[in-house]
């Protein structure tokens, strides 16, 4: 329909809307621009809409997550963090202290979660506090065998893509980008520990993964050392960029999407069955005074 | 805790250190995100209980699938997307069950509480809880638009990253949003006709504006007539 002063014509409201979205086009636009001065209506409701816009901006919003809410999400994180760290059970006894050395979030164990505050006001919240922490302790369980399965099933999805990677990585050696990533970190590790024994690296990595990493990194005074060695050099800018300082499985020189970069390979913080790869800028090696490199990929991958 | 370890740690060094496993490091980014993710919930849900799931299941989710993260966009835009997401599917999940989040008095004094309670104006407080009960009867992606945009003023291309739609497509949900929430300012001048006299002449706008020939026009008028029930649909 063609729009004029008739005010017989009227747009419709999402129209006039979208006008002053500027979603129209231009002729369309002069058109009810015309319309609208002349239609006392639609000046109404131009304005309506505007009135609307700025009420939904009056509204208060600046309020802060409430406490209670905010304690029920650091249990929920924390639960996840444990779960995490209880997936890789059969490896270390001490890993129950871990938790209560270095809980993952910033309350401390044991606390009720979100039982007390200012939050609560119904009978409905409470029923749930209540639901929800007797689901807690099944959901912990529950988790834990849901991560072991998936770790199970990593390792095995990884088996395949490991040996596409590996013959991938063969071709574009030293090209890191994240689908040869893999292969790349397998082949280094092979490289490296070609002289281990079969099966060592299974059992004896377990004995890590305990001590708090706040205190001490586990990985600095680590009993795998001796496993790999000769542990690899890394420049300490890359090392920085990877937020971590355990001695590197290895390491390698390459580019990343055409930036020089370098692949390291950690342990894995936590799971001792998988290490972790980080490809780091390398422009940081030669600037002075050094900053930090900057991570430009980083994934876990099962040991070989 | 010590704040103050992280204080020069940017969001996204944060999110690596956690995939490197350090304990702290997404703790502090929830710290850093917390309130703006849970107004945003808040606010797209009409729901307390529900917001306080949704952001818990969009931060655990984060928490897991951190290693993901590829740097395309702000950890905060990533964390958002993941925020909004987890409401649209709790909202379109509420209207399945025909259960409208926000229609009972008492919830929606929890959404104006706890700045509200006592400090603003009686009428001003109606205003706002009519205001989210019609907000509540909006298609879930025009609420979130709408919550984004104009009530939490993010910036239409950041609102587009976070809801991962086109920034045009951003303001074709605000504009329809805002256009459908029309009657109840007509009906809200309606009933607050005592104190102001220039509103009360526009309330014609609601019956007599609409032009018999109008196609269109109908169309934007009849259907939000629930609307002014104040919440009674989902």
């Amino acid at each position: 329909m063609t729009s004029t002063a008739d005010t017989a014509q009227h747009p419709d409201a999402s129209e006039i809307s979208d006008l002053t979205e500027g979603l129209l086009s231009p002729s369309r636009t002069a058109d009810l621009h015309h319309h609208i001065s002349a239609c006392a209506q639609c000046g109404e409701l131009h304005s309506s809409l505007e009135e609307i816009r700025s009420l939904l901006g009056t509204l208060p919003a600046d309020e802060r997550m409430p406490q209670s809410v905010a304690d029920r999400i650091d249990a929920a994180l924390a639960a996840e963090s444990l779960a995490a760290r209880v997936a890789t059970g059969p490896v270390s006894r001490e890993t129950h202290d871990q938790p209560l050395e270095s809980p993952a979030v910033a309350r401390p164990a044991g606390h009720p979660r979100g039982a007390t505050g200012p939050g609560r006001r119904s009978a409905r919240r409470r029923r749930r506090t209540v639901i929800l922490g007797s689901a807690f302790g099944a959901a912990l369980v529950g988790m834990s065998v849901l991560l072991l399965q998936s770790v199970q099933e990593s390792q095995h999805s990884t088996k395949s893509v490991y040996d596409h990677g590996v013959s991938a990585a063969e071709d574009s050696t030293r090209d890191f980008s994240e689908d040869t990533l893999e292969g790349r970190v397998h082949t280094l590790l092979s490289k490296t520990a070609a002289p281990e024994p079969p099966g060592s690296d299974v059992t004896k990595p377990s004995m890590d993964t305990k001590s708090s990493p706040q205190n001490m990194p586990p990985e600095a005074a680590s009993p795998r050392t001796p496993l790999r060695t000769p542990v690899v050099d890394v420049p300490p800018c890359i090392q920085e960029g990877t937020g971590r300082n355990a001695p590197a499985l290895a390491v390698e020189e390459g580019s990343y999407r055409g930036t020089a970069a370098f692949l390291v390979v950690l342990p894995h913080p936590t799971d001792s069955s998988r290490v972790q790869a980080y490809v780091v800028d390398a422009a940081c090696a030669e600037t002075t005074p050094a900053a930090k490199g900057q991570l430009l990929l980083t994934h876990s991958y099962t040991r070989p | 805790m010590d704040d103050t370890r992280f204080a020069e740690t940017s969001d996204q060094d944060l999110l690596a250190q956690h995939v490197a496993g350090e304990p702290d490091a997404f703790g502090e980014l929830v710290r850093r995100h917390r309130d703006r993710l849970w107004a945003v919930a808040l606010r797209t849900l009409g729901d307390r209980e529900e917001a306080a799931d949704a952001v818990q299941d969009a931060l655990v989710s984060a928490f897991r699938a951190a290693h993901t993260f590829r740097g395309q966009s702000a950890v905060t835009t990533w964390l958002h997307r993941i925020t909004v997401n987890a409401c649209l599917d709790r909202a379109r999940k509420a209207a399945s069950r025909k259960t409208a989040p926000v229609d009972d008095a008492e919830r929606l004094d929890q959404l104006l509480e706890p700045h509200e309670s006592a400090e603003a104006p009686a009428e001003r407080q109606d205003l706002h809880r009519e205001l989210l009960a019609a907000m509540a009867t909006l298609p879930a992606e025009q609420r979130a638009a709408l919550v984004l945009v104009d009530m939490q003023a993010y910036p239409v291309a950041e609102a587009a990253r976070i809801l991962d739609v086109p920034t045009g497509t951003v303001k074709s949900r605000c504009a329809r949003g805002r256009a459908r929430l029309l009657p109840l300012l007509t009906h809200l001048r309606s009933n607050r006709g005592d104190s102001e006299d220039g509103l009360m002449a526009r309330n014609r706008t609601q019956g007599a504006s609409v032009p018999p020939v109008s196609g269109p026009r109908d169309a934007g008028e009849s259907d939000p007539a629930a609307v002014k029930g104040g919440g009674g649909r989902a």
